[in-house]
């Protein structure tokens, strides 16, 4: 273990801090006369959702902007202004004095240095010391961020490690030249949940092994609850409310403020009564897909062995049922999922969906059985032609499908535009006009659009904003009311799955671990893994996480043991 | 060390697997090759027809077994090459083709090893300097250039200079890789690599080395150039794409000097893809060559290529066109070296 | 001698193909366009007589406008042909009596086509075999000439065998010029222009003027830079090489090489297209003609100190025969029906036909290197390589440095008794280039002392106003002539298609097109033999263009 000094207490104060960037038409203000402070040992946590501003206002405090960006204002870390600092005098304060980690920690790692490599630069760029020297710090601390075996670990390359290892690294690195202050943004957004805990811990015990300030960027409410001491909500570039955790949490004064929390998906809670304005339907005792034994393997890469994504799953989905496959990234959910509609070809077990054998069906057979099934993707961005109109892309299953005319088909998408709370003059405009939840009502839509019986959700609503989520979802589940479909539901947030899902499968490693109602899995849950991904769940009230971490740890010293 | 053992392990593992891919790969080159050249009749009818009485021609194709049956004739090939790596010899001018591959695939080679070295001295410093100066006069200035050097015809080129450098100037000389009399003298020195530098060099008198390299510079700037365009758009925009990602603004943020950023992390990682396409380019480039070969009396491979399609003698541009893909092969097997060096993640 | 041409043909056709592919094959840009009223004509051409074409269809009640469809080879006799074919266009369609569809085909269906009756006026070239005048009348006149245009006439056949068996010159060339008078009448092709020789040198060489004569033999021995006979000399040229073997090569590059270093029984003499002993003292037919004996000097030796006698003679033209490469030269020999040797210093050839005035000029032709015979297997060719390897020369010079088809360099052998002479410089190095337009690179900026073969009618002319270098000619053995198909020409009976013909011969201007197309690298030819040769005259423009 390292001794890091704890700090005089130096502080960040930023007044007035404002920023535009030139564009070819206006310029726009991204950042309009945002003021907030942060102290030694504090943690202040900025929250809002995308495009709020909360990223530019603190790159713009160590100048990493592009140069189309101007700022205005001040931001002074103890005596010295950083707005307007530039050259070798901004660099000596990037890295020693304010340090920063990103969202992505897969991205901000060099792929082509190994990990010693670039804690050693860090530290280099900053103090001068031997290599030898910077190499035994490094270890060190690798050591204190809890990578394992730290002496081997230092030479691994990123990509060698996992997502939490790469982001520990990420912190280590920040670390290394104890800043005053810390930029966190957005560093448990990429992460599972349970890695999520387990880096949320480090950085609330850091900063009591530390004292230094923290800031942090999040949208996730309950990754503040769990760390801030004092919080700061942006909306549209405005700093609209800042206050102690509790006074957020408990005392909200901005709308907006109050809006975002209501919005916030929470574990445990009762079920938002508005979600049963129409009664769900029965679910009915007819299988709408049985899977048996399922097996899919990936060939891997010339010379390693295949990798086994699904490995003897058996799952049945009952008529209106909403069954939720939950797991973390690589447990094989949406594989599942794919081999469900036939868009994967499994390596052995049995899949009857509507009624057909999908592993052995005639191409027609198919056909026919696409129509009845509806697949809706993660990205809608991605997942929509960009030169087809709204309408178009809505009513393209018809068309494959040979159903209608042209303007039945502009009706029905117009129809369906209503239905998923849309206006129906939409049908004429092209994606890229329409926001991430416009876009993804858009492709839930063009699922529905055939009537299907068996729905696959992949994720639907993981890319979008918080209070923009729950529009989805809402529409989502009553439509589910309305129609009637079978759902299967992937996704990795439990929070999400208690808003809608009848059923629960939790799926580890390629393999379903425990399957219950949402209440079994959800309140009394029997599995080890399902505690210790419950547990993970940061909860968007500051008292219940307090109550949360200590429970999760000694959840984690009981499987230590 | 044990993670080290085994990710050097993994390195060797993935070398091996690739290089023996490299048998399959040849093996289909061959096969298609010969095949595609059969589609056209048979190569003595190609060579002499018209030219040969009906007996006569017929004589010659039951003497060389092309009358037999085209798999045997296939086997017989394949066969051939494997045993004594033997192409056969040429039609028109009953030459071994393994000779020509040696003598004039040399001299190719040695025209691109210097063609690379300009590119190479000429593309990356400018693809940098563009991406430095992006957007500003400096990197319009350049992608101009690259894009006139990538766009200008060799041949075009190629006279250009020559009319500059030997018309206008008389610098240097118009073609050739060196002066009639300098080049009996090395033919008649002791040393036959084929690398004409090498062995002007080895006659141990400077003038003839002056000579040799007055004659490379019009020639390899040419080619060079060429792909020196390429290889400045390549870096240039693989380079202004590293530096809008993530570890870069990372390594900026945690106090990195600007150079440093870009030396250290952003021109590492641009070059990953700019050595799969440099790779590509080189196999252009014997194609290239082809074109400055002619323009400059450079005897390689590509200037021979072309004499023999001119002459349709199939049995000749069969066995070269399979030596330039065998080149290639093996020119692909190097860039995978080269990427597994430099990208670890590629030695999985 | 009816009897010799068959064979003879399809190895001259051949031969003919290597010689055009490497020749003229300029860029030759800018010369198009009508060149106005032609000067300096060495011929008595007097250019087009539009009323004498219209009266010999008149005459023979041809209709006009006559469609001539004509076709050309663009690849094979030089790119000038494009711009030949379209000045000859221009000409014929001047005259308003004719109509002309030019087309053209590439030469492999060419030369396919053009004897399956095809074509029925057609462009043709020729290079001789050897610079004997026979070499241009009995292969496009005697009976199954290669011309193959279905021309058959008794009374030329018999003037044709007249000219070929009677030795005395004078009374030679009396046959010859009537021959061609009489043909001028029957007009089954008609000629165009004949080819020059060109070389272009430095201003300190001397001697390749003299090499530039009617035997049509680069000898290299004659040469001299500086004035002194230490230097050595760098040639240029763009012929290429088949074979260093005689037995597998015919044609202009190859033999470039060989007439420098091989011996001969006979060969030219400096300066005249006449057979001369070269190893031979003396050759001479017996009396009743059947025999040709040689005499060869004593003590000759090859340059690997092999002995060089009556047996190395006898051996060279055995293999030959067995070889009988398609390549090869072997049907030149084809009146030979055996070699004897009676001792080790006389060769006798036995013949099929009496009295060959031809035969001389075979030795001394493609076929008539000698072979060191303790070098050379007798029934395959030998490498180039191990050619030079085994240093089996005997000529003027050896070879002691040989890239194929790029650089050779040639030692002068001190030990050469032959008709050549010793070489009055060092050495020779031949460089071969792939594009004339680096050859005239190189002779402007003198890296090379002599640029022979081919350089394109542009760049000679602009090297002609270069001050460092000088532009010799010489007379050529190269024609081009039309060629009529006497079935498939236009015309309903035989004396409308002469009168076609008739016609067509009196509308070319030959002058122009020497000079706007060729700007005077070929000159007009007005008779079948070209200028130069024994029995040349002007007998077809003195009939249809005075």
């Amino acid at each position: 273990m390292t001794e890091l000094t704890k700090r005089s207490a130096t502080h960040l104060q930023v007044e007035h801090l404002s920023v535009s960037f030139q564009t070819d038409g206006d310029p726009v203000r991204a950042v309009k006369r945002v003021s907030f402070k942060v102290q030694p040992g504090e943690i202040l946590a900025i929250v809002g959702e995308s495009g709020s501003g909360k990223t530019v206002s603190t790159r713009a405090m160590v100048g990493l902007l592009p140069d189309t960006a101007t700022v205005e204002g001040s931001a002074k870390l103890d005596e010295t202004e950083l707005i307007g600092l530039h050259g070798e005098a901004m660099r000596r304060i990037r890295g020693d004095r304010i340090a920063m980690i990103f969202q992505e920690p897969g991205t901000a790692l060099d792929p082509v240095r190994t990990v010693g490599w670039q804690i050693c630069e860090s530290l280099l760029v900053h103090r001068k010391m031997s290599k030898k020297d910077a190499m035994a710090r490094a270890v060190e601390l690798l050591d204190l961020v809890g990578i394992p075996d730290p002496e081997q670990r230092v030479n691994s390359y990123p990509h060698q490690m996992s997502g939490g290892q790469k982001q520990r690294v990420m912190i280590a690195m920040a670390l290394s030249c104890d800043p005053e202050v810390l930029v966190a943004d957005e560093p448990t957004t990429a992460l599972d949940v349970t890695v999520q805990a387990q880096i949320l811990d480090l950085l609330h015990d850091l900063r009591e092994k530390i004292g230094m300030a923290i800031i942090l960027i999040t949208h996730n409410m309950g990754v503040v609850a769990d760390l801030a001491d004092r919080v700061a909500v942006m909306f549209r570039g405005e700093l609209v409310e800042e206050g102690t955790a509790e006074e957020i949490f408990y005392r909200p004064q901005h709308p907006y403020t109050k809006h975002l929390l209501s919005a916030v998906p929470h574990l445990g809670h009762e079920r938002p009564a508005r979600m049963d304005e129409i009664a769900a339907p029965a679910i009915g005792a007819t299988k709408v897909l049985e899977i048996k034994d399922l097996d899919v393997r990936f060939p891997g890469h010339v010379g390693s062995p295949p990798v086994h994504a699904v490995a003897g799953v058996s799952l049945d989905l009952y008529e209106h049922e909403i069954l939720a496959l939950v797991g973390e990234s690589g447990s094989g959910k949406t594989t599942l999922g794919r081999c469900a509609v036939g868009l994967q070809v499994p390596t052995g077990g049995e899949i009857t969906a509507l009624g057909l054998d999908i592993r052995h069906a005639h191409a027609r057979e198919m056909r026919d059985f696409h129509r009845r099934v509806g697949f809706v993707f993660q990205d809608p961005a991605a997942s929509l032609n960009p030169r087809l109109s709204v309408g178009a892309c809505i009513s393209e299953p018809m068309r494959i499908h040979k159903v209608g005319t042209k303007a039945e088909r502009r009706d029905r998408a117009a129809e369906l535009l209503e239905a998923v709370e849309l206006p129906a003059d939409y049908v004429d405009r092209y994606p890229h006009e329409l926001s991430g939840g416009q876009r993804q009502r858009v492709s839930l839509a063009r699922a529905l659009i055939m009537s299907p019986e068996l729905v696959v959700a992949d994720e639907p609503t993981s890319a979008l904003d918080v209070s923009v989520q729950a529009r989805v979802l809402e529409v989502f589940v009553r439509l589910q009311h309305k129609m009637g479909f079978a759902c299967l539901f992937i996704t990795h947030d439990l929070a999400v799955v208690d808003m809608l899902a009848d059923r629960i499968a939790v799926m580890q490693s390629g393999r379903i671990v425990e399957l219950g109602t949402d209440d079994e899995i959800l309140r009394h849950p029997s599995m080890e893994y399902t505690q210790a991904l419950l547990a993970a769940v940061p909860r968007p009230d500051p008292h219940e996480q307090a109550a949360l971490r200590d429970q999760r740890r000694a959840l984690r010293a009981a499987t230590k043991e | 060390m044990a993670k080290q053992r085994s990710s050097r392990g993994a390195l060797a593992r993935y070398l091996s697997i690739r290089f023996i891919l490299i048998i399959p790969t040849v093996w289909i080159l061959v096969t298609v090759v010969f095949f595609l050249m059969r589609i056209t009749g048979n190569p003595i009818e190609a060579a002499q027809g018209g030219r040969l009485p009906p007996k006569l021609l017929q004589e010659r194709i039951h003497a060389a077994g092309y009358d037999k049956p085209l798999l045997v004739q296939y086997w017989n090939y394949l066969w051939a090459l494997i045993r004594h790596f033997d192409f056969g010899t040429t039609f028109s001018d009953h030459r071994q083709i393994s000779q020509i591959l040696l003598t004039n695939g040399a001299a190719t080679l040695e025209l691109v090893i210097y063609a690379l070295i300009i590119a190479f001295l000429v593309g990356i410093p400018l693809g940098r300097l563009a991406a430095r100066y992006h957007d500003k006069w400096g990197d319009v200035v350049i992608r101009i250039f690259s894009l006139l050097v990538y766009a200008a015809p060799v041949f075009f080129l190629g006279l250009l200079m020559k009319l500059l450098f030997t018309n206008v100037l008389g610098w240097l000389p118009s073609s050739g890789r060196a002066s009639p009399d300098v080049q009996a003298a090395i033919e008649a020195g002791h040393t036959h690599t084929g690398f004409m530098l090498i062995d002007a060099i080895a006659t141990g008198s400077m003038s003839n080395v002056v000579d040799v390299l007055k004659h490379a510079i019009l020639p390899s700037v040419c080619l060079g150039l060429m792909t020196a365009g390429v290889f400045i758009r390549l870096v240039r925009i693989n380079l202004l794409e590293t530096l809008r990602t993530d570890f870069v603004t990372a390594a900026r943020a945690r106090g990195v000097k600007e150079r440093r950023v870009v030396s250290k992390h952003a021109f590492r990682n641009a070059l990953i893809p700019v050595v799969t396409v440099m790779g590509m380019q080189i196999a252009l480039m014997l194609g290239g060559a082809i074109l400055t070969e002619t323009t400059f009396e450079w005897r390689g491979l590509g200037q021979v290529l072309a004499n023999y399609i001119q002459a349709r003698d199939f049995v000749a541009v069969q066995g070269i066109v399979t030596a330039i893909a065998l080149v290639i092969a093996a020119i692909s097997f190097l860039i995978d070296v080269i990427n597994a060096l430099v990208d670890p993640r590629v030695r999985y | 001698m009816r009897h010799k041409t068959n064979k003879v043909i399809a190895a001259a056709a051949l031969s003919a193909a290597m010689a055009f592919t490497l020749t003229a094959c300029g860029g030759n840009s800018g010369a198009g366009g009508n060149g106005g009223g032609a000067k300096a004509s060495i011929s008595g051409s007097q250019g087009a007589s539009t009323a004498r074409a219209a009266k010999y269809l008149k005459d023979a009640g041809v209709s006009t406008p006559v469609t001539l469809n004509i076709e050309y080879n663009p690849d094979h006799y030089g790119s000038s042909s494009d711009q030949e074919y379209q000045d000859i266009k221009e000409q014929l369609e001047a005259t308003g009596l004719f109509k002309v569809n030019l087309q053209s085909a590439e030469w492999v269906t060419y030369n396919a086509q053009r004897v399956k009756d095809a074509y029925p006026i057609y462009q043709m070239g020729w290079f001789p075999d050897y610079p004997d005048p026979d070499n241009y009348l009995s292969v496009f006149f005697g009976p199954n000439n290669f011309v193959n245009n279905h021309f058959s006439d008794a009374g030329i056949d018999q003037e044709i065998v007249a000219e070929q068996t009677d030795t005395n010159p004078t009374t030679r060339k009396t046959k010859i010029e009537q021959l061609q008078n009489d043909l001028a009448d029957k007009l089954s092709t008609l000629p165009l222009l004949q080819g020059k020789q060109e070389a272009v040198t430095g201003l300190d060489m001397t001697g390749v003027q003299d090499t530039l004569d009617a035997s049509f033999q680069f000898r290299f021995a004659g040469m001299q830079k500086g004035g002194s006979a230490s230097n050595e000399i760098n040639i240029g040229t763009t012929d290429k090489v088949t074979a260093l073997d005689p037995a597998g090569s015919y044609d202009n590059g190859s033999y470039l090489l060989e007439y420098n270093v091989y011996p001969f029984v006979e060969g030219f003499k400096p300066g005249t297209p006449t057979p001369a002993g070269d190893i031979a003292t003396d050759c001479a037919f017996s009396t009743d003609g059947f025999q040709y004996t040689c005499h060869i000097k004593p003590g000759l030796k090859w340059a690997n100190g092999d002995t060089l006698d009556a047996n190395d003679v006898k051996f060279s033209y055995d293999r030959d025969i067995k070889i009988n490469n398609p390549d090869g030269p072997s049907s030149l020999l084809e009146n030979i029906k055996s070699i004897t040797v009676p001792d080790n210093l006389t060769v006798v050839f036995n013949l099929k036909n009496a009295n060959d005035v031809t035969f001389p000029q075979v030795l001394a032709s493609p076929a008539g290197p000698i072979v060191d015979d303790q070098v050379f297997p007798a029934d395959k060719l030998l490498s180039d390589d191990a050619i030079v390897k085994a240093n089996a020369f005997a000529g003027p010079y050896t070879i002691d440095t040989y890239q194929v088809n790029n650089l050779v360099h040639f030692k002068a052998n001190p030990s050469y008794q032959g008709l050549q002479g010793l070489a009055k410089n060092a050495g020779v190095t031949l460089k071969t280039y792939a594009e004339e337009s680096n050859m005239k690179l190189d002779i402007e900026n003198n890296a090379i002392d002599v640029a022979y073969r081919s350089l394109s009618p542009t760049d000679t002319a602009s090297l002609q106003k270069n001050k460092k270098v000088k532009v010799l000619y010489g007379p050529g053995g190269e024609i081009r002539y039309l060629t009529f198909n006497m079935n498939t020409m236009p015309g309903n009976t035989p004396a409308q298609k002469l009168a076609v013909r008739q016609a067509i011969a009196s509308s070319i201007d030959r002058d122009e097109i020497s000079q706007s197309v060729y700007k005077g690298t070929y000159e007009p030819l007005c008779s079948y033999v070209p200028d130069g040769l024994l029995g040349a005259n002007t007998a077809v423009c003195d009939k249809y263009n005075k």
